[in-house]
Parts: structure tokens; sequence; C-alpha cells
């Protein structure tokens, strides 16, 4: 009988407390969500003031801490895709400012420092004539090149396929490779890429992506767009002083005049992708 | 009957109980979880690594115990086949050569017991077999350089080393000291190790000095050396002109500051002096940077106080350093590079002096490049850097070859660098002796 009554005095201060704490949370939900309408409110007056839209289906996504990540170029690796791409016989040069050029009788593929690439390849097989068949040879070449990408979308127009990936799970907005198809060059291979995994160190600090603080100061430095359409958070590849592959935490704003890179950290427009 | 609702009552309340402390350690949870910045987090935090993999953060990429190396080694040597192959005082085949040794000495460098050797241990153990040099522009830390090789090496880590050789033959590890002193440590790197670096590097024939000469048994000796670099004419900086403007913003958020940071001019505006209530950052047209912060505190951070401490601290302060350095050379549009020589410990204090190189080769003033000394705690306590711009003349001067330097080195002078200094406004390329205390 005494063990009854202690339980049902435990059912009730438990329930007390977890209604105590379920309180606590929903309040701070509530909070939260009370705060980002808020915000929105907030944020689309401020961009009218700037003579920008918000679109209708816009999202402000939630700020997230990115750390800065480096990769190391792979000579080994471009020197593999090079030996596939130009087959036996490959020739190697390097410049003075880390530039190496592989040439064969099939053609030449030059990587930079930067993590740039281009070339020109002959091929074997028969040329594609459209869009479809230059999406199919572009995804075989490739694979067959080992330039394949995590999570990797193709994109063709016309004989020209973009491919772009993600390195970290995120997208990097300016690391994609095309294959352009052309009759007396055959295969012209551009862009910019990195092989292997990216590294942070364990003291290596994050950077936060605050997706407001990017768009104000986006709309204060870009007058010409009229409406925010969408923005990703990702990275973009670039070298620093001493010629490493960084990948800074950058926002992609898509708006009706073009596609713009915002540094998540410096809050500056970067470039412009119309 | 009774005794049957009273049993079904008493099962009830247990499961009852049970629920709510589930329930009540659930709630807790998710309390004290919302109240944390997880975000914020140090990525090897295992809750830190779960939030990003659920709300859309970095995955899949590799957390290092050390960052960018802070320093250019000077020089790199591998035996292939049978016959040493070196590079030296090139940046971009320094590049490649560290990417193709760096597992090796991952290997090499995983540990070891350091006991002092003699020189003739050296110079047997460098005809033993299969060798691999690492040398430095100065004096680092054994623990530092392992970080940075991908390896670990915490036993005598703080040691200030120049050179290591690693020597397959006697599996040894031997390094040079900076005070000249020489320390060995059993080591052993795996033959696949060793076959893949073979495979992959490149670089010029070459042989080590051994006991024919004055200089150390390991100094490197170029067959038909000839290493011609470009004289150097300094050119202006102007980092306040309004084209630098982006590269200015850049430097002064490196320091902590923002580009509305208030500022008052000096020289006829030919400086100026950022202030904020901890710290000053005089920004010089011509390239001068000193920044000091006040009383302990200040706008810059390597870490926070009691997150890291010993070697990770001084990776941290490191890599700190070499972050602002970047944003300065950037800022400054010169293309130089900033390597670290010297790391100085004493008391609550580091000082690290960084040297710039121009393609590789070190660039000497009379005063260092760029030097920052942090508290303890992980504050910058104060930073000057003196930034220069370089354009090569078309005129070349071929540097001494090792081989007759060493021929001419006396018994004191048993190393040797090749370095930039000014004669008559103009940067000329050089053999110098360094001098050692034996």
């Amino acid at each position: 009988m005494q063990w009854d009554k202690v339980k049902t005095v435990l059912i009730a201060i438990l329930t007390v407390v977890n209604l105590f704490l379920l309180a606590n949370l929903g309040m701070q939900f509530w909070q939260n969500r009370q705060r980002e309408a808020a915000l929105a409110d907030s944020l689309s007056d401020l961009m009218q003031g700037y003579g920008l839209t918000l679109a209708a289906d816009f999202d402000l996504p939630d700020d997230v801490v990115l750390p800065e990540l480096s990769i190391d170029r792979s000579r080994p690796s471009e020197e593999a895709a090079a030996a596939a791409m130009l087959g036996d016989g490959m020739e190697r040069s390097e410049q003075e400012d880390g530039t190496v050029i592989f040439e064969s009788a099939r053609g030449t593929v030059e990587w930079r420092a930067d993590g740039s690439v281009q070339g020109c390849v002959s091929l074997d097989e028969q040329l594609p004539e459209d869009e479809d068949g230059a999406y199919r040879l572009a995804r075989r070449l490739f694979s067959d090149w080992d330039l394949q990408a995590e999570r990797a979308q193709l994109r063709a127009d016309g004989l020209r396929v973009v491919q772009t990936g993600v390195v970290a799970g995120l997208p990097v907005f300016n690391r994609s490779l095309s294959i352009r198809f052309d009759e007396e060059d055959g295969a012209i291979v551009s862009g910019l890429w990195s092989f292997g995994t990216p590294y942070t160190t364990v003291s290596g600090s994050g950077v936060t992506c605050n997706a407001a603080d990017a768009l104000l100061e986006f709309a204060a430095r870009q007058p010409q767009a009229g409406t925010i359409l969408s923005m990703t958070v990702g990275y973009r590849m670039q070298i620093d002083s001493s010629r490493r592959l960084q990948l800074t935490p950058t926002w992609k704003i898509v708006t009706d005049a073009g596609e713009y890179l915002v540094d998540c950290d410096k809050k500056t427009v970067i470039n412009q992708e119309n | 009957m009774k005794s049957a609702r009273r049993s079904v009552k008493n099962i009830a309340k247990n499961i009852s109980l049970l629920v709510l402390v589930a329930l009540l350690g659930i709630l807790c949870a998710a309390n004290w979880l919302t109240g944390m910045n997880i975000a914020q987090m140090p990525a090897d935090n295992l809750l830190r690594r779960a939030y990003d993999h659920l709300f859309g953060g970095a995955v899949g990429y590799e957390l290092r115990s050390s960052g960018v190396a802070a320093a250019e080694p000077a020089q790199l040597a591998l035996t292939v086949d049978g016959q040493l192959y070196g590079v030296q005082y090139n940046l971009t085949e320094m590049d490649a050569g560290v990417n193709a040794v760096r597992a090796l000495w991952a290997q090499v460098l995983a540990d070891g017991a350091l006991e002092p050797a003699g020189e003739d241990a050296l110079t047997d153990a460098l005809q033993a077999g299969d060798c691999a040099l690492l040398r430095y522009h100065g004096s680092l830390p054994l623990g530092v350089i392992a970080g940075w090789m991908d390896g670990n090496w915490s036993e005598d880590g703080s040691l200030l080393v120049e050179t290591l050789v690693y020597t397959a033959g006697t599996g040894q590890l031997f390094v040079r000291a900076a005070a000249g002193t020489l320390y060995a440590a059993d080591a052993q790197a795996s033959g696949g190790a060793m076959r893949s670096a073979q495979q992959a590097f490149r670089g010029l024939p070459c042989a080590f000095a051994g006991g024919q000469y004055a200089v150390y048994p390991e100094t490197l000796l170029f067959d038909s050396e000839r290493l011609s670099l470009p004289l150097l004419e300094p050119r202006t900086v102007d980092l306040l002109s309004v084209q630098s403007g982006a590269g200015l913003e850049g430097l002064l958020h490196a320091f902590g500051f923002t580009a509305y940071a208030d500022f008052y001019a000096e020289q006829n505006g030919a400086a100026r002096v950022f202030v904020d209530n901890v710290s000053t950052l005089r920004v010089s047209a011509q390239g001068l940077l000193q920044y000091a912060s006040s009383g302990g505190e200040g706008t810059v951070r390597a870490y926070e106080e009691g997150e890291v401490r010993g070697q990770s601290a001084l990776e941290a302060q490191m890599d700190c350093a070499r972050l602002i350095l970047n944003e300065a050379l950037r800022a400054g549009e010169t293309d130089t590079h900033a390597s670290l020589y010297a790391v100085q410990q004493s008391g609550e204090q580091t000082t690290l002096a960084f040297m710039q190189l121009y393609g590789g080769v070190p660039v000497l003033g009379d005063s260092d490049f760029a030097t920052f000394c942090f508290a303890e705690d992980g504050t910058l306590l104060s930073a000057t850097i003196r930034l220069q711009r370089f354009a090569a003349r078309e005129a070349q001067r071929t540097v001494l070859p090792a081989r007759q330097a060493a021929a001419g080195a006396s018994a004191e002078e048993r190393s040797m660098m090749v370095a930039y200094r000014a004669e008559d406004s103009v940067y000329v390329p050089a053999r110098f002796y360094l001098q050692t205390e034996d």
C-alpha cells in the first residue's frame, strides 16, 4: 500500500517536471519561430528599401557553421587522368608556376596549380551529333578518365556537357568540368577541378554562414538585381597565397539577373555568373 | 477480483513510471541540446559530426592533427634505384616532392627515443642503403614537422631541428638540432611506402657530402649544379591606394577589425592607425604593418583559453599567423611566400619568425620579414610584417655550386644556404655559410 502511494506521488512529480520541460522546449521553439518570422518580415522590408523583392517561394536558409577546408593538389591523380585521356607515349613537362603539361599524339592536357584544367583530345569514336549523344559520351568519358564527381550532375547544352558535384557533402559553386565536342578538335576539356578528400585541422575553427547578413550585404552592393529567387550554402574553391587549394564557405544567391557568390566570412560579393 | 484490479493498476503505474522517466531523460537531453551551440563545437566532436550529418553541414572531410605547413622545406632528397635525387629552392618542385614523400615521412616520424649520435654514425648510415632527407630554412619543433608530414612525434617534440635524415639501411632517423647537435632514433618505414615515394619523386642527381668536406655529412651536393636566379628589384607597395581596397579590407578582417573601424592618419596620410578598445593596427602605405594589443586582450586569438595546450596550442598559433600572412601578402599583391623559420618559447609567450621566399629562395633583410608574439592564452600580443614587392630583372646570377662551396668551407662553416640579400638597392642571390657553435 505504501509503495502504491509512493508510485502515485512519483508519477505526479515526474508528470509536473516533464510538463515543465515540455513547456520550456515548446517556448523555445515558439520564440525561435517568432524570431524567424520577425526576421523574414524585417528582411523583406529592408530588401524593398534596396529595391529588391523576395520571391514568393523564397525560404531563408538556416544559419550554419562550416569549416574552412583544404585540399592537397594531387599530381599523381592529374597524371593518371591525363594518361587516360592521352594514351601511350605521353610526355610531361612542368613550368615554374606549377603548371603541368601533358602531351601526346592524341592531344594536350594542362593542369594548373589553382586546379584549372584545359585539354584538347582527339577521340577514337564517332563524335556525337545531338545533345543526348553528347550527354551519354561525356558521362562515359568522365568515367573512363577517372574524373567522376561525388553525386555528379551532368547538364548538356548542345554539344557541351558540364559536370558538377559535391565535396564534403556540399556544392562547390565554381568547381565544374566541361567537355565540348568539336568536329576539328575532338573533345575540348576545361574547368576547375580537385582530387581527393578535403581536410581541416582539429584546432581549425568554423565560419558562421548567416543567411540574413549575407543577403543584406548582397542587397547593399548589387542594386541591379530585382528579385531574389533562392540562396544556397556551399563552398568555392580558391588558391591562397601559399598556393594551397582552399574551400571557403560561400553563399550562392540566385536572382532574376543572375547568380552571385557571397563570402560567408567576409560578406563580400565575390563574382557574378550571369 | 479486487486483487486482479489492483494488479492491473500496479502494472499501469509501473509502465507510467518507466515512460515518464524515459520522457524525462529525452526532455532533459532536448533542453540541454537546444541550449548548446553545437555548430560552434570543434570539428572532432562526435556531437558536432552527428549534427552536421542531420542538419546539412559539411561531412566526409578528414580531420588532421596539424594543418597546412607554415614552413616550406629548403631541400628534399630521396634515393631512387641506388642514386640520390634531390630538389631545392623551388616552390613548385618542393610542393611535388613533399606530396611524393609525405607518406614515407609519416611512417618514419612515428615517435621514438632520440639519443645523441656521432657524425661518424651518420656518415656510415648514409652509405648503408636508401636515404631520405628533409631540410628546412630554420630550426622548427620536431613534433610540428611530424604533424605537417601526417606523422606524430610527442617525445622530444619541442626539440628544434633543421634537418631530418632517414637511413633505411640502418633503420634510423637522424635529426640535426638548432645548435648543430646530432640525435638519432630507431625508425622504420615499410617497403611499400618507400617504393611509392620512389615512384613519385622527381629530382636532380646529387650526393651527400659525407666525410669529404668540413660541412655536415648530410649536406646535399648536386651534380653539375647550375642554380641561376634573377636579380630582384624592389617595387613600391601601396596598401592604401584605392585599388587595394578589397585587399586592405581583408587585411583588417584578418586582424579582427572591420572596414568601418576608427582610424587616424599619420605622416601626411602615408600611414593609417586603426584602433579599437583593446588593439591597434598601424598600416603604412609602403607595406609596414604593426599590430599591438593591450593588457592581454586582443582582437585576434589563435584559440580560446584552455581549449588546447602544448603542441596543439603552438600549431594553432602557427595556423593563425599563417592565415594573417596570407591576407597580408594578398593585400600587398606581392609574389612572395612566407615561411616559418624560428620558434621561440619563453615563459608565457611564443614568438614566431617568418622569412619571405621568392620562388622558394629566401629574401633576407636587416629585420625579420614577419614576427608574431602570442600569449599562452592564445591572444596575439603583437605582430610586425614588412611587405615587399619585387620585380625580376632579366639578368641572372649563377650561385656558387654547393660542391665548390663545401670544398672551401672552414671548420666553423658547417652549413650553407642560398638567399637573396640587398646590394646597392638590388637583391642578389648568393650562397652563404652558416656558422655553427660546436
